[in-house]
C-alpha cells in the first residue's frame, strides 16, 4: 500500500496544535511507516507539493489575507482537508479580536504598546491585510474533518490519522472529543 | 389521579392525568435531552431540545415539557429526524452567542457542553454572530456573563417561583432578547436578596460564583451532604470541597426541609469570614494571652475549678453546638463541677413551643406573621410565605417589622388589635402562625391559647436551642456573679456575645472555648480553640422538631477538638468519667 501523503501548515496559530502532533511521542515511529509528511512549517519544505497530497492539515484561524491564500492553496492541493484545533474549527481564541474594531487592534499592537516609542502601523504591500473578522478555516474553503480542542489531545490526532490511513473518516467521541 | 397509558417508542407506558409527555418519560426512565427544564420549576419550552414526534397519521413536532400527555397518545422520542433537528437547534444556540469553552469557568460542568458532546458536535455550520455582550460583575458574590447565556430562563423562574423575589426577567425579543435585572439595573444595585439560586441553577457559565471560579471542577471535588446551621430551619446543603478547602455551598434539591432553596446567610456569608482563628489553647499571663498547649491549659482549668465551690461555678453554652456537645457540657457542669448554674448564651426568649411544619405553610389558607423581621434572618421562610400567598393563601401581618411582606398581605394589625386577629382565625380552617422569638408578654399570652391547635413556627435565631431544652438546659436561667465561669461560644459574632460581657468581666476565673478572637477574648484566663460550622458534626433539632444529622465537610486543624471531646479530657484530668 502506498504511503499516505500528508502536508500541514499553520495560520493564525500559537503552534500548540503542532506541539500536540509531536506529543504522539514514540508512536510517530509506527505512523511514518504508513505516512509521508511532505511539508510542514517546521521542516524544510513549507508548501504542499504541486502534485498534491492525500491529507492536508491546517491549524490556526483565518486572520489575514495571507492565511486565506495558504488555506486556498492547501485546499487545492489536498484531497481531504483537516481543520486541527479550535482556531481552525471556528476561530478559537483568535475570535477575541472580533469584538474590537480592526483599526484599534492595529493601533494597540503597533503604536500604543507601553514599550513602543514613535510606533507606526506597517503598510508594506508584502504584508497580509487583516480580515474584518477572524473565522475558522471552513468559512474560506471546504473542510472535510474537524478536530476540536485547545489543543486537541495527541490521542485524538493519532486516532484521526490512523483512521484516515485505513481509509475511514474518523468520528471523535468520548475522551477524544473536547472543546478546551 | 387517573392513570393514563401512552405508546412511547413502541412501548406501552403509564402516566398520570396531569403529566406532560416529559413527566411520563421521566417516570419511565426514557431519556430526552433538555436544557431549560428543571424539576421543581414550571416548564416554558424555550430551548426546543426536548422536541418529540407526537401522533401517527399527522405527526406534530413539539416540546415534550410543554405538551400535555393524553391517554392513547403515540409518541416517538428517538428518530433520525429528531436527532438532526435537535443537533441543528444546538448549533444555532452555539452560534448565537459567545460560547468559548477554553476560558470558561464552567467547562467540564456545563450542561450545554454536555449536549454538544452527546451530539458529537465537532464543528458549527453557521457563521458565529460575535455580538458584543456585557459582563456584570457588580454584585458582591455573583457574576453574570451574558456572552454565555442561552436564554433558558431557569434563573428567572427560580427567582420568581422559588425565592419569589422577581429581580430577574427577560427584555426585548428575538436576537435582542436579554436577561434583565429590575428595570435594566446593574446586579449590584438591584432588589436581589443574594440567595444564589440563579447561580446554582444556571446550566452554563453565564451566572457564576466569584469566589470559587476557576478553582476546581465537580469531578475533582468532594461533596458532603449536610445541613446549614445558621438558623433553625436547617436547610439541606451540599458543601463542595477540594483539598480540605470549601469551594462553595449548594442548596440540596433533594432535601425535604428546603428543597434546594437557601439564603445568603447559609451560602455566601460563612465563606467570606475573615476573622482571626485560634489554633492553639491560650493562657493569660500578666494580662496578655500567650499561646500554650493542651497539657498546660487543661491542668490550669482543672486545678482552678476543683478549688471552687459548685454554687460559685457557672456554665454558659452556645446553641450553635450539636446536642451531643450540649449534653456533655451539662454533665460536666452538673456532675463534675457540682453546679446547677448552666444556661444558654442566647436563644429562645418566648416560652411558646413553636414546633410547626414548614410544608403546612404552603397548605395554609391563612398565614399570620407576628413581629418578624426578615431582612437578616429566615429568608427561606419568607419565600415559603410568598409562595403560599401566590397560590391563594391570605396573609395577615401583626406589628410588621420590615416592608418586604407588605405587598403580599391582606391586613395589617397592631398588637392591641389581637381580637380582630381572633375573628379572622375563627373564619378559617388551615392556619399557620409565624412569630418572632422576642414577642411581648401580652402577645405571648394571646398566642399560648393556640399552642397545639394551630401550626406555630417560632423564628428563633439560633440553630439548636431546642436541642438544649431537650437536654434539660433551663430557659429561665439567672446568671450569677461567678468565681469560676466556663463559656462555650463557638463561632458567634460579637453582637451575640454582648449580653455576657459583664458576666465575663465579673468572674474571677474565666474559661472561654471559642473559634475566633472576639469581644470576650480579653477577659479570658484560658482560651480553648473550638470547631467552626464546617467542622462540627452531630445532631441538631430544627424548628419543626426534626432531628437533623449534621456532617462535617472539613477536617479541622489537628489541635482542635469537638466540644464533648474537651469535656471528656477535662474529666479524665479530674480523675473522673463523664459518662
Amino acid at each position: 500500500m502506498a504511503k499516505v501523503k500528508i502536508a500541514t501548515d499553520w495560520l493564525e496559530s500559537c503552534a500548540g496544535c503542532h506541539m500536540s502532533i509531536l506529543d504522539i511521542d514514540e508512536k510517530i515511529v509506527d505512523l511514518i511507516k504508513f505516512v509521508d509528511i511532505t511539508s510542514s512549517p517546521i521542516t524544510d519544505l513549507k508548501h504542499p507539493p504541486k502534485e498534491g497530497v492525500d491529507v492536508g492539515i491546517l491549524s490556526g484561524g483565518i486572520g489575514n489575507s495571507d492565511h486565506e491564500k495558504t488555506a486556498k492553496e492547501m485546499r487545492e492541493r489536498c484531497k481531504i482537508l483537516v481543520a486541527l484545533g479550535d482556531c481552525a474549527v471556528f476561530g478559537g481564541i483568535c475570535n477575541l479580536r472580533n469584538f474590537i474594531p480592526k483599526e484599534n487592534i492595529l493601533k494597540r499592537g503597533y503604536v500604543e504598546t507601553e514599550s513602543t516609542t514613535e510606533g507606526k502601523v506597517p503598510e508594506s504591500g508584502e504584508l497580509g491585510k487583516l480580515t474584518n473578522q477572524v473565522s475558522g478555516v471552513n468559512m474560506i474553503v471546504k473542510v472535510d474533518i474537524f478536530i476540536p480542542g485547545c489543543p486537541p489531545s495527541a490521542d485524538s490526532i493519532y486516532y484521526s490519522l490512523t483512521e484516515l490511513v485505513n481509509g475511514r473518516i474518523p468520528v471523535l467521541e468520548g475522551k477524544l472529543l473536547h472543546y478546551d | 389521579m387517573t392513570e393514563i397509558t401512552l405508546n412511547i417508542d413502541g412501548k406501552e407506558v403509564k402516566g398520570e392525568m396531569r403529566d406532560t409527555i416529559l413527566d411520563v418519560c421521566e417516570k419511565n426512565e426514557i431519556d430526552i435531552p433538555t436544557l431549560c427544564h428543571f424539576k421543581g420549576l414550571s416548564d416554558i419550552g424555550v430551548c426546543r431540545m426536548c422536541i418529540v414526534e407526537i401522533g401517527e397519521k399527522r405527526v406534530a413536532i413539539d416540546s415534550a415539557c410543554t405538551s400535555k400527555a393524553v391517554d392513547g397518545m403515540i409518541v416517538k422520542t428517538d428518530t433520525e429526524k429528531l436527532y438532526n433537528l435537535r443537533r441543528t437547534n444546538l448549533e444555532l444556540i452555539l452560534a448565537e452567542r459567545n460560547h468559548f469553552c477554553m476560558f470558561c469557568e464552567m467547562s467540564g460542568d456545563c450542561e450545554l457542553q454536555d449536549l454538544a458532546y452527546y451530539f458529537k458536535l465537532d464543528n458549527i455550520r453557521y457563521p458565529l454572530l460575535f455580538s458584543k455582550l456585557p459582563v456584570d460583575a457588580s454584585h458582591k458574590y455573583i457574576v453574570i456573563d451574558h456572552n454565555r447565556c442561552i436564554l433558558c430562563g431557569r434563573c428567572i423562574r427560580f427567582c420568581d417561583e422559588i425565592e419569589v423575589c422577581h429581580t430577574l426577567d427577560f427584555r426585548e425579543r428575538g436576537s435582542q432578547k436579554m436577561l434583565n435585572i429590575d428595570l435594566n439595573s446593574s446586579f449590584g444595585k438591584s432588589t436581589c436578596t443574594s440567595c444564589g439560586g440563579c447561580m446554582q441553577i444556571c446550566p452554563t457559565g453565564a451566572i457564576f460564583d466569584k469566589r470559587s471560579s476557576y478553582v476546581g471542577r465537580s469531578d475533582e471535588c468532594k461533596i458532603t451532604k449536610t445541613f446549614c446551621s445558621e438558623c433553625r430551619v436547617g436547610c439541606g446543603i451540599e458543601v463542595v470541597t477540594k483539598s480540605n478547602q470549601i469551594l462553595r455551598i449548594n442548596g440540596d434539591f433533594d432535601s425535604e426541609v428546603n428543597r434546594g432553596l437557601i439564603c445568603d446567610k447559609g451560602r455566601f456569608i460563612p465563606l467570606y469570614d475573615r476573622r482571626k482563628r485560634y489554633l492553639k489553647p491560650m493562657v493569660s499571663k500578666n494580662g496578655k494571652l500567650i499561646e500554650s498547649d493542651w497539657e498546660e491549659a487543661s491542668k490550669l482549668i482543672v486545678e482552678t475549678l476543683e478549688k471552687i465551690d459548685g454554687k460559685d461555678i457557672m456554665g454558659i453554652i452556645s446553641p450553635r453546638v450539636p446536642t451531643e456537645g450540649i449534653s456533655t457540657f451539662k454533665k460536666f457542669i452538673n456532675n463534675l463541677c457540682e453546679s446547677e448554674n448552666i444556661g444558654m448564651l442566647h436563644g429562645q426568649i418566648t416560652t411558646i413551643e413553636g414546633e410547626g411544619s414548614l410544608n403546612k405553610i404552603l397548605e395554609s389558607d391563612l398565614i399570620i406573621v407576628i413581629e418578624a423581621d426578615f431582612s437578616n434572618n429566615y429568608k427561606v421562610i419568607r419565600s415559603l410565605i410568598k409562595r403560599a400567598v401566590i397560590n391563594g393563601s391570605s396573609l395577615i401581618l401583626v406589628n410588621s417589622k420590615d416592608d418586604s411582606l407588605s405587598p403580599f398581605s391582606k391586613l395589617l394589625f397592631s398588637d392591641d388589635e389581637l381580637d380582630k386577629v381572633d375573628d379572622e382565625i375563627n373564619k378559617t380552617k388551615k392556619i399557620s402562625i409565624i412569630f418572632n422569638h422576642k414577642i411581648s408578654e401580652g402577645i405571648e399570652k394571646w398566642l399560648s391559647k393556640y399552642e397545639g391547635k394551630l401550626n406555630l413556627i417560632g423564628l428563633i435565631p439560633d440553630p439548636n436551642s431546642l436541642g438544649a431544652f431537650r437536654m434539660g438546659i433551663k430557659r429561665d436561667f439567672k446568671p450569677i456573679k461567678a468565681k469560676g465561669l466556663f463559656i462555650i461560644a463557638v463561632d458567634e459574632r460579637d453582637e451575640m456575645l454582648k449580653g455576657v460581657i459583664e458576666i465575663a468581666k465579673m468572674a474571677d476565673f474565666f474559661v472561654l472555648q471559642t473559634s475566633y478572637e472576639n469581644v470576650l477574648s480579653k477577659e479570658a484566663d484560658v482560651i480553648i480553640p473550638a470547631l467552626i460550622w464546617s467542622e462540627r458534626y452531630g445532631n441538631y433539632i430544627n424548628l419543626e422538631g426534626k432531628t437533623l444529622k449534621m456532617n462535617r465537610s472539613i477536617t479541622p486543624p489537628p489541635e482542635i477538638k469537638e466540644c464533648w471531646g474537651i469535656m471528656i479530657h477535662l474529666a479524665e484530668k479530674m480523675g473522673k468519667i463523664i459518662y
